[in-house]
């Protein structure tokens, strides 16, 4: 009495089902369209509830006379023909079944009104109701954090925002965050820029740094470290964003100023930058520097992987200059004729 | 039995109602309101954890002068709870405890039709504020959407006349009125029910009314 047609497509080893159901009679009838793949059914969902109707097997409701009802399901199973079983169950009831859900066991599909009648409730299957009804309440999600490049950015930032807003007289030193994309850009742009000015802040901090006399961008460089942006302490890698303007925090050098690092990169180089001053400034330490950096790095295990670490960061690094210096040459030796284009176009 | 304390609008003081009642019932009451939890908390295990699946319902049952499961305060707990385990975990606090009463989230979404759904009865509290008996009747509809009948009417924070016949027309049922007293302002915050803290005052008698009302919808 029913006609049935479906359709079947296959995207990325999931089947797709869509059927469709039509009711020629003058009354309502069941329908019942069981999954004939060789696979789950996996029903449409709505907030993680499976939308009425459906169960493990398929689907059973009710089409309206005269009516035409649609519906669809995927299947992680090989196309088979056909992949449906469409049973008519007769002459519907009229008034509340709306879903023949009373036809199988209860599983969370059952119109929650049935629960009134001096049956044992079923209280779940009254919240899923409730859940599929209404519209989704949680609150929004976070704003999305740049990835953090460092492993180990979580347990360090926290002590290292800790360190900084513990200790105000490195903060004043740092003179605030905003020029760490300035030198991170300074030290992509060579190699040997970077050894310098990393060096030279441990001059200023009384450590025991200092071998190459003062380049320009210590007192910034050291703001990459500690005294970006107090908000959260998983953040502490991605002082880029949070800064975005360039060089203001004075000594930046020369063409590299007004470069903008991308987020992610600035992020990187930031949680590189910190495993190089710890890594310096463990070199050749006094204990009270040594103590200092245990301390920030929380405790001599988190320390253990340095070395390789800075092997690692230092191959990364040398790498990545040969090809940011091929790659600029590239780009510089670009010449796109915007205006003849347009005459093409 | 399991009862719904809704109101549809924020602030005609749907928890101040459900703790009240609760200590007048002996039923323990939950904080069902994930995002803006306002019973009184603690230490412990909350209903953010047991949507979550990190607890039983009845590991966060504490006790006090009245039986309460509250919730966390946290986004990320809200975030993480999950709507649809409400009606197993107001199966375990019943079965723990007896009775329940819900104090349900205002607005008309999930969160507010999960306690609705489950729940045997409503409980629809409304104020004279403005529009609150527009939200008081949009609440009772969405009840019967979700086929839970109307237990009863709270008409709140009353304090002259209370325009009893107009809410009880336009709810469809009895209305109790409780008036506005600073016992009852301050019995959530303290944690101290006025049926104890002052037992034969005016709110005291009133929320005895609301909880009778309820029992008769067993």
């Amino acid at each position: 009495m029913l006609d049935a047609e479906w359709n079947l497509t296959e995207v990325a080893e999931v089947a797709l089902v869509e059927v469709s159901v039509h009711n020629p009679t003058a009354v309502d009838r069941r329908v019942r369209v069981e999954n004939r793949l060789d696979g789950p059914t996996l029903p449409p969902r709505r907030g993680g509830v499976p939308e009425r109707g459906w169960d493990a097997d398929g689907y059973a409701g009710v089409v309206p006379a005269g009516g035409t009802m649609r519906l669809g399901f995927a299947s992680p199973a090989p196309p088979a023909e056909p992949p449906v079983a469409v049973e008519d169950g007769g002459r519907a009831e009229n008034d509340t079944a709306g879903d023949g859900a009373e036809d199988r066991e209860g599983n969370g599909n059952g119109d929650p009104g049935s629960h009134g009648d001096g049956a044992a409730p079923d209280r779940a299957a009254s919240a899923a109701a409730a859940v599929r009804l209404l519209d989704d309440a949680a609150p929004p999600a976070d704003a999305l954090p740049v990835p953090d490049a460092d492993a180990d950015a979580d347990a360090e930032g926290e002590a290292t925002a800790a360190a900084t807003t513990a200790d105000g007289a490195r903060r004043a030193r740092a003179g605030g965050p905003s020029a760490t994309d300035a030198d991170v850009a300074a030290s992509v742009g060579s190699v040997g820029t970077t050894n310098g000015s990393a060096t030279a802040e441990g001059a200023g901090r009384e450590g025991p740094g200092g071998t190459d006399g003062g380049t320009a961008p210590d007192g910034a460089t050291r703001a990459g470290d500690g005294g970006d942006s107090g908000g959260g302490g998983d953040d502490a890698g991605a002082p880029g964003p949070a800064a975005g303007s360039t060089g203001d925090g004075g000594d930046a050098p020369g063409p590299a100023a007004d470069v903008e690092v991308p987020p992610p990169v600035a992020a990187w180089l930031a949680g590189v930058e910190r495993r190089i001053d710890h890594g310096e400034r463990l070199t050749d330490a006094s204990v009270v520097e040594a103590a200092a950096v245990l301390d920030e790095r929380g405790g001599v295990d988190a320390v253990a992987d340095l070395p390789d670490r800075l092997a690692a960061d230092e191959a990364a690094l040398r790498a990545l200059a040969e090809r940011a210096a091929a790659l600029a040459e590239r780009a510089g030796g670009t010449d796109v004729p915007l205006a003849a284009l347009r005459r093409l176009a | 039995m399991i009862v719904a304390v809704a109101g549809g609008k924020g602030g005609v003081g749907k928890s101040t109602v459900a703790y009240n009642l609760g200590a007048s019932l002996d039923a323990a009451v939950v904080d069902a309101d994930l995002a803006m939890a306002d019973l009184p908390a603690g230490r412990g295990p909350d209903l953010h954890d047991v949507l979550a699946g990190r607890a039983e319902a009845r590991e966060a049952i504490r006790g006090g002068p009245v039986r309460l499961l509250p919730c966390g305060r946290s986004l990320a707990g809200a975030r993480a709870a999950e709507v649809s385990r409400l009606g197993d975990a107001l199966d375990g606090v019943a079965a723990e405890c007896g009775d329940v009463v819900v104090d349900c989230p205002s607005g008309l979404r999930a969160d507010a039709g999960a306690p609705l759904a489950v729940a045997d009865a409503a409980l629809v509290v409304t104020s004279p504020r403005r529009f609150a008996l527009a939200d008081a009747v949009r609440t009772r509809e969405l009840a019967r959407e979700l086929g839970t009948g109307l237990g009863g009417v709270v008409l709140n924070r009353i304090v002259d006349d209370a325009p009893v016949g107009a809410v009880e027309r336009a709810l469809g049922a009895p209305a109790v009125v409780v008036p506005a007293d600073p016992r009852l302002g301050r019995s959530v915050r303290e944690n101290e029910p006025v049926v104890a803290a002052a037992p034969d005052s005016d709110p005291a008698a009133a929320i005895d009314a609301v909880a009778e009302r309820v029992r008769r919808c067993r």
